[in-house]
């Protein structure tokens, strides 16, 4: 189990591109979700900048109005349904999950190539959108009745999610049963890495979640074909139906979002505190916790929909639950941190920014779980900042944090600390200056989702248009240093950071079953002891 | 992964044709009380009593057809844990709907 043991993964198998394409191997198939996602990643920061270019000055600057309702629709629907939800999961869980758990695959390796054939399909039938019937306008939620009565190409758009749906449920499946049956000897279930657990309580939701919202989303195609009045009022439907059916999936997504990103915090922080975690049960617990309690909350998102008043009290309460087990979570993090012997590396960097950025994003969502606060701040760009806070504060900082950390055992090469550094400072001010003024803007009652607005909410625009440009540059920073570490970087040791984990056990990149002989555990996933120090 | 196959396929849990028949008479039986019920005006509970009938068939389906009845306890927790999703999912929603006054 060092580097002289065989061939790497990249060294083995089928060549050319059908090696990739059709190969059931999970890092493979991690890397190819991580080269579409990417690009996919790509093409919505550029959406996000044309937005943010319009928004930069009152009226009209570089799109007309209708472009603009698309921008906003693609730039949400390519951003959640093919970055953050499959996100953290799709890439380093396919590559880690097996590894951490001294696996050889995941439990349905083919399946797993499905889900990834799945998931280009549906990107590539929302992309179709753009040259048959015109690109959705509906924004990412597809609401009821517009959804319906929209005349551009919605269908398609919604049976794309449908498609892609597939794919996170047969992704969440493999990892349930994976680690249910393949941990490796004496790897009991509170020896996993917490990883590990944000992908167990992640996977639960994608099985029992996704299915809702792919019902629902055929139910709109229906009612478009058809006409049969499901959701829209004129022809007998409920509105309101189709938000509560949107959000039963749409809110746990969140927590697909968030959960496998509060795992790779996990283990990003005791590796760089070279401290055992803090509460490791609470944190696995905490992880379950907030998997069962996220599906009680959807309603919070129609506080101003026209929903009973009796339901808008029982989510409001429910929805200050969820706070708990968070919390739970970012006090054992800074408790690990207490007193270790902190290494201010990128991905630490990354984790730390993570959950400063995602108490923000937590905070400013209590204020909208209060009704009377609800009524207020609903619709405006304090909504755009609270989400962005937690999704790209939360979520994106997360798997930027995760790609610098797993990059070595990834790709077997170490990239440069201080264009990494440097990266990250510039994506963390410009995130800040993008999104913060987005609350002050919409406090003062900017509407989100315009294309125009008063005068009054000029300067909040400017400095967020900035602040787009500065963050685009840290992204810029990051890609350049990593792609050129691909191929000029130091060859990576098998443990570049002296973590505990079983994936740092094996050579970097590793071979192609994993492990020369399965891995027998003895002790706790963060028992940093004789494991040595990390070069700061 | 083959052990656990291998186990399930050599289990002998299938039921006599008679319980079969038995199970398909039940859901046309159900299958008609649905429609019966709703020519009955209930108000909300119409929805209730539709809900609970298919939930029972769907019961008999898992139980029998789908072989729940024979199976580890590991897949009764697992079908368990869905039902419970389902049950709240439908609770919540109905918070809202059986509720709501006029706008």
């Amino acid at each position: 189990m060092t580097e002289e043991t065989g061939k790497s993964f990249y060294e083995t198998g089928r060549p050319g591109i059908r090696g990739w394409i059709f190969s059931t191997d999970h890092k493979r198939i991690g890397l190819l979700y991580l080269t579409s996602m990417l690009t996919f990643f790509t093409v919505g920061v550029c959406l996000g900048l044309t937005m943010r270019l319009q928004l930069m000055f009152p009226g009209h600057s570089i799109v007309p109005a209708h472009v603009y309702n698309s921008l906003y629709t693609l730039h949400g629907v390519i951003m959640i349904f093919l970055f953050v939800i499959p996100g953290l999961p799709a890439v380093f869980g396919n590559f880690m999950l097996p590894l951490m758990l001294g696996a050889e695959d995941v439990a349905f390796p083919r399946i797993n190539l499905l889900s990834w054939w799945l998931f280009v399909t549906g990107a590539g039938l929302a992309l179709l959108t753009i040259f048959f019937g015109g690109l959705p306008d509906t924004g990412w939620t597809f609401y009821a009745p517009y959804s319906i009565r929209s005349g551009q190409n919605v269908s398609l758009a919604v049976f794309a999610a449908f498609i892609l749906g597939f794919s996170s449920i047969l992704t969440g499946l493999n990892f349930v049963v994976t680690i249910h049956r393949l941990r490796a000897k004496g790897m009991g279930w509170f020896k996993m890495p917490l990883f590990a657990w944000g992908l167990y309580a992640t996977g639960w939701i994608q099985i029992l979640a996704t299915p809702v919202v792919g019902i629902t989303l055929l139910l709109i195609l229906v009612e478009r074909i058809f006409h049969i009045g499901l959701f829209d009022p004129t022809i007998g439907g409920d509105p309101v139906l189709y938000q509560h059916l949107f959000w039963i999936y749409s809110h746990p997504a969140v927590y697909i979002m968030i959960l496998p990103a509060m795992g790779a915090i996990s283990e990003i922080v005791p590796t760089f505190s070279r401290r055992t975690i803090f509460g490791y049960k609470m944190i696995a617990f905490s992880s379950m916790a907030i998997a069962i309690v996220g599906y009680l909350v959807w309603g919070h998102h129609m506080f101003t929909s026209g929903m009973s008043n009796t339901a808008r009290a029982v989510f409001s309460l429910l929805t200050f639950l969820v706070a708990i087990p968070t919390a739970v979570k970012v006090f054992n993090w800074l408790a690990t941190l207490y007193k270790g012997s902190i290494v201010l590396q990128t991905p630490l960097l990354f984790a730390l920014s993570f959950i400063f950025l995602f108490s923000i994003g937590g905070f400013t969502g209590l204020i909208q779980g209060a009704l009377s606060t609800d009524i207020h701040l609903h619709d405006t760009t304090f909504i755009v900042a609270h989400f962005h806070y937690t999704m790209f504060g939360g979520t994106g900082f997360a798997f930027f944090g995760a790609l610098h950390y797993w990059f070595p055992k990834m790709f077997g090469r170490m990239y440069k600390e201080k264009p990494a550094k440097l990266g990250w400072l510039l994506m963390f001010l410009g995130f800040n200056f993008l999104y913060f003024p987005l609350f002050i803007a919409g406090f003062m009652g900017q509407p989100r989702r315009y294309y125009d607005y008063l005068p009054k909410f000029a300067v909040p625009n400017l400095v967020s248009t900035i602040g787009s440009w500065i963050l685009v540059a840290g992204l810029i920073v990051l890609a350049v240093n990593l792609i050129r570490a691909l191929r000029f970087g130091e060859k990576a040791p098998a443990n570049p950071w002296k973590a505990a984990t079983l994936e740092w056990e094996t050579s970097s990149p590793p071979p192609l079953e994993n492990f020369v002989e399965p891995p027998v555990v003895t002790q706790g996933p963060y028992d940093f002891v004789g494991k040595g120090l990390v070069k700061g | 992964m083959k052990d656990v196959m291998e186990t399930t396929a050599e289990k002998p849990h299938a039921s006599p044709y008679g319980t079969y028949i038995l199970v398909w008479l039940c859901l046309m039986g159900l299958t008609g009380l649905t429609v019966a019920v709703s020519g009955v005006h209930l108000g909300n509970w119409n929805a209730a009593g539709a809900v609970a009938i298919a939930s029972t068939k769907a019961a008999v389906v898992i139980w029998y057809f789908m072989h729940l009845r024979y199976d580890k306890s590991i897949f009764r927790w697992m079908v368990l844990v869905m039902i419970i999703t389902l049950g709240i999912i439908l609770g919540l929603t109905f918070i809202d709907s059986t509720v709501r006054g006029p706008f």
